[in-house]
């Protein structure tokens, strides 16, 4: 479904609330902090408290979308900021949350603001402080809805504590199209992964990655595989059709890309919308969040 | 008195230890360092307060609930002997500070007596609350300090100035260009619109070949404002340290009764979590002497083994024994139980000596310094190279030098892979050197038959198969493979024990062999070799 930019918001909401979501791209600097800001402030409307954070220091300083200096995140009175105890002194906090997690820069705390200020988001580092950042998060401070800006190989071991999904973000140009599109339709094919029920369904269990080397020492008598997730699969988009004729693959935790955001460069909506039909793209897209045309 | 690796394994006490979970990172430390205790009064006290405990949580199970809930709320502390600090630092001790005035309001007088509760922090609690309603959170207030309450509205006023000047720019945009730059801070719009916006009103740049990215340029007012309201957050970040550095002196005044607090907090809730254990694994007070004694179990339960029955679906036996003797030799049948018999009093006295209630009706035993194993599973590292028998023969020596003091010996088939003649010799002559020590309690499970015995210990023996009624059933069933075969060993065997005063030697290895599925020819063989000799 092509997501029409004016009612977004009932339909971002919906989809959002009661979540934990990665904001994940593409590239580095694909817009995924553009995008947390323009999430921000609909979140804010529902009156929901949410929490949002990144995962450890993002070390880019531009932004692919605006190719400027990263978009600074500015918090608004009220919001609860999971970042580093530098990172939010002096920024007018009320500390509701230490953890016992320490980064290069500071101890992870949370946060929450007193005032509209800018802030430098720095999550944990590692997928274990993370699970247990969240977990905390919503058993102690009951807050269930939760951005993550962060990289999506950092999503995995996280599904046990916080069931999350995903956001994926690209920017598309005429050169990138169709290396995007390959990717767009093989998360597309994840995408459509079950998961596995131990109890009805035999299975070999994959430990670690399954890549193209690991798929060779499989035997043949086997016909399903339980792989940990999505991000576990370095597998290119043939391959992986491949491999899906032959074998039933089961993930044992779902990490569903609820919708995908494509800013567009150099290249249509209806251009881009063909491409995506050709490839059998059936997750919800929204185009061009930031564009407008004024009359 | 450091329990050996060997010991852990031998009793599998982790599997008993991982239930003991307290709450708190204070009581999880007091856990990680595995105390044991070797005075009978210390455990006596020990057990005392888990009485209480109980007794405290079956008159106010309501109260004992909110305790747990404000023990789950204390996170560790931050220490406070450093260079820098932060508002982390103060946010941490008013959380645990108010948490713990919280759990001291909920015990019962006695409780707070005997845990040594009592709650002289208030002063500096109220310190850390000043401006704040809620109690598990903390901000530098303006209440602290009247100029930083002065710059704080300043930065409020200019907030508000810098808004309204944001608001008027977005909304003049809004009207001129239909631009809504509300909550965004960059737009994308069709390059061919973009011709009338006026440079000093909308900055504009390249996006792709048909549109640009376009930005407010916002008034010379608001840049103005901006940097007034960064002068002002530098004036409050200074009066801000000050406050830190005041609430900092104040913390360590108080140094002395905040570490009073931590361990009253670390016996709570290590007590509680003991209790729990009491509660849910129906534990009993041990009986602890300094005295020599000689030890009694009744209705004692190997709480790992019993548990792998159960997922097994096997029948578990507890251990009832009220042994005459210090000095004890366990007989009985190959998989009758007499190591189980090792492993249960070296389970029962290991958890007792860490200040735990046991799984047992009654245990009655000694305190004792060391605790020895000594069997061929040993793994320690110092000792490998050595021979199964070498290996017993370095345990053996290692507690022979403490003799002197209460120790107890768990000693599983001894020299079992040496030559019988010399093996049983050597047996009898370390119960006797054992018996000769009333400091000494020592169990040894064996199957020489012949023993030497002076006549200063007491042999018992496993009760074992009944025959009769394995026979008819195993005699009824077909092709049953070994699961099923232990399953029917473990349903006729008798796993409790008697005393053995006749020394009967006890032959059962061919039928348990043959009831095991070993071939028949060879069993029918080995009987004709013993000639009747094991009837």
């Amino acid at each position: 479904m092509i997501l029409n930019n004016e009612h977004i918001r009932p339909y971002l909401l919906q989809n959002l609330q009661d979540k934990t979501t990665f904001i994940a791209g593409n590239v580095k600097n694909a817009g995924k902090t553009t995008f947390l800001n323009y999430l921000l402030p609909i979140l804010r409307v529902s009156g929901n408290p949410f929490v949002y954070t990144s995962i450890g220091v993002d070390g880019e300083d531009f932004d692919r979308i605006t190719s400027q200096r990263k978009p600074q995140i500015v918090a608004v009175a009220g919001d609860f900021v999971v970042s580093t105890n530098k990172a939010l002194q002096n920024k007018g906090f009320q500390l509701v949350e230490a953890f016992p997690f320490n980064t290069t820069a500071g101890q992870i705390v949370m946060g929450k603001a007193t005032r509209q200020t800018p802030i430098e988001l720095i999550g944990p580092e590692d997928n274990d402080s993370l699970a247990s950042i969240l977990e905390i998060i919503k058993t102690q401070h009951q807050i269930t809805t939760v951005l993550i800006d962060g990289a999506i190989n950092r999503i995995t071991q996280l599904a046990s504590a916080v069931n999350p999904v995903y956001v994926f973000v690209a920017t598309v140009d005429r050169r990138n199209v169709n290396e995007l599109m390959h990717e767009l339709k093989r998360l597309s094919v994840l995408n459509e992964i079950q998961v596995w029920d131990e109890l009805t369904t035999d299975a070999e269990e994959i430990q670690g990655a399954l890549t193209e080397s690991r798929l060779r020492e499989i035997p043949a008598s086997c016909n399903s595989l339980v792989i940990s997730d999505f991000t576990k699969i370095f597998l290119p988009l043939r391959s992986l059709l491949n491999l899906l004729q032959t074998q039933k693959i089961y993930f044992k935790n779902r990490f569903p890309m609820i919708f995908c955001v494509l800013n567009l460069k150099d290249i249509s909506q209806h251009q881009c919308e063909v491409h995506l039909s050709k490839i059998g793209f059936s997750i919800d897209v929204l185009f061009n969040p930031y564009q407008q045309n004024p009359s | 008195m450091i329990f050996t690796e060997e010991l852990f394994q031998f009793t599998r006490f982790g599997e008993f230890y991982e239930n003991f979970r307290p709450l708190t990172v204070f009581g999880k430390r007091f856990k990680n360092r595995m105390v044991v205790f070797d005075r009978a009064d210390e455990l006596q006290e020990i057990s005392n307060l888990i009485a209480k405990t109980v007794e405290f949580i079956a008159e106010n199970p309501e109260k004992a609930n909110q305790i747990e809930f404000f023990l789950k709320r204390i996170s560790p502390l931050n220490t406070f002997e450093k260079e820098s600090f932060d508002t982390t630092d103060l946010f941490l001790l008013k959380r645990f500070l108010s948490n713990f005035k919280s759990i001291s309001l909920l015990l019962s007088p006695e409780l707070r007596k005997v845990f040594s509760v009592d709650f002289q922090l208030e002063e500096l609690l109220s310190f850390l609350s000043k401006g704040e309603n809620e109690i598990d959170t903390f901000y530098i207030s303006g209440d602290y300090n009247p100029r930083l309450k002065a710059v704080r509205s300043q930065i409020e006023f200019v907030d508000k100035e810098i808004q309204a000047i944001r608001n008027e720019t977005f909304s003049i945009l809004q009207h001129k260009y239909a631009l809504n730059f509300t909550n965004l801070d960059f737009l994308v719009v069709p390059e061919m619109t973009a011709f009338r916006f006026e440079p000093n009103q909308i900055y504009k740049e390249p996006y792709d070949n048909t549109s640009v990215l376009v930005k407010p340029v916002m008034p010379e007012l608001f840049f103005a404002k901006s940097e007034e309201r960064e002068n002002l957050i530098i004036t409050e970040s200074e009066l801000e340290h000050e406050v830190l550095l005041f609430l900092l002196a104040e913390v360590k005044k108080q140094m002395t009764e905040i570490e009073q607090a931590i361990d009253a907090v670390q016996n709570i809730d290590v007590n509680l979590a003991k209790v729990r254990m009491v509660q849910s694994m129906e534990l009993t007070s041990p009986i602890l002497t300094e005295d020599a004694i000689q030890i009694e179990v009744i209705d004692g339960h190997f709480l790992p083994l019993e548990k792998q029955c159960a997922e097994k679906g096997l029948r578990y036996q507890p251990l009832d024994a009220i042994f005459d003797n210090q000095t004890i030799v366990i007989k009985g049948s190959n998989m009758g139980g007499k190591t189980v018999l090792l492993q249960t009093i070296g389970f029962l006295q290991m958890i007792s000596q860490m200040g735990f209630w046991v799984p047992a009706k009654q245990f009655r035993s000694r305190v004792f310094k060391h605790i020895q194993f000594i069997g061929i599973e040993r793994k320690s590292k110092e000792i490998e190279g050595l021979s199964s028998f070498g290996k017993e023969v370095f345990q053996l020596s290692e507690i022979l030098e403490k003799l002197d003091e209460p120790v107890l010996i768990l000693i599983d088939e001894f020299a079992r892979t040496t030559n019988s003649i010399e093996a049983e010799a050597l047996t009898a002559a370390l119960l006797e050197t054992f018996s000769e020590k009333n400091t000494v309690n020592a169990f040894l499970s064996t199957h020489f038959t012949h023993l030497p015995l002076s006549g200063q210990a007491s042999v018992y023996r496993m009760k074992g198969l009944n025959y009769q009624g394995f026979e008819e059933e195993y005699s009824r069933s077909k092709n049953l493979d070994i699961t099923d075969r232990i399953r029917l060993l473990n349903q006729h065997n008798d796993y409790s024990i008697v005393k053995d005063t006749a020394d009967l030697p006890c032959y059962d290895a061919l039928q348990i062999a043959g009831s095991l599925g070993l071939d028949n020819e060879l069993i029918t063989r080995a009987r004709n070799i013993l000639g009747g000799k094991n009837e």
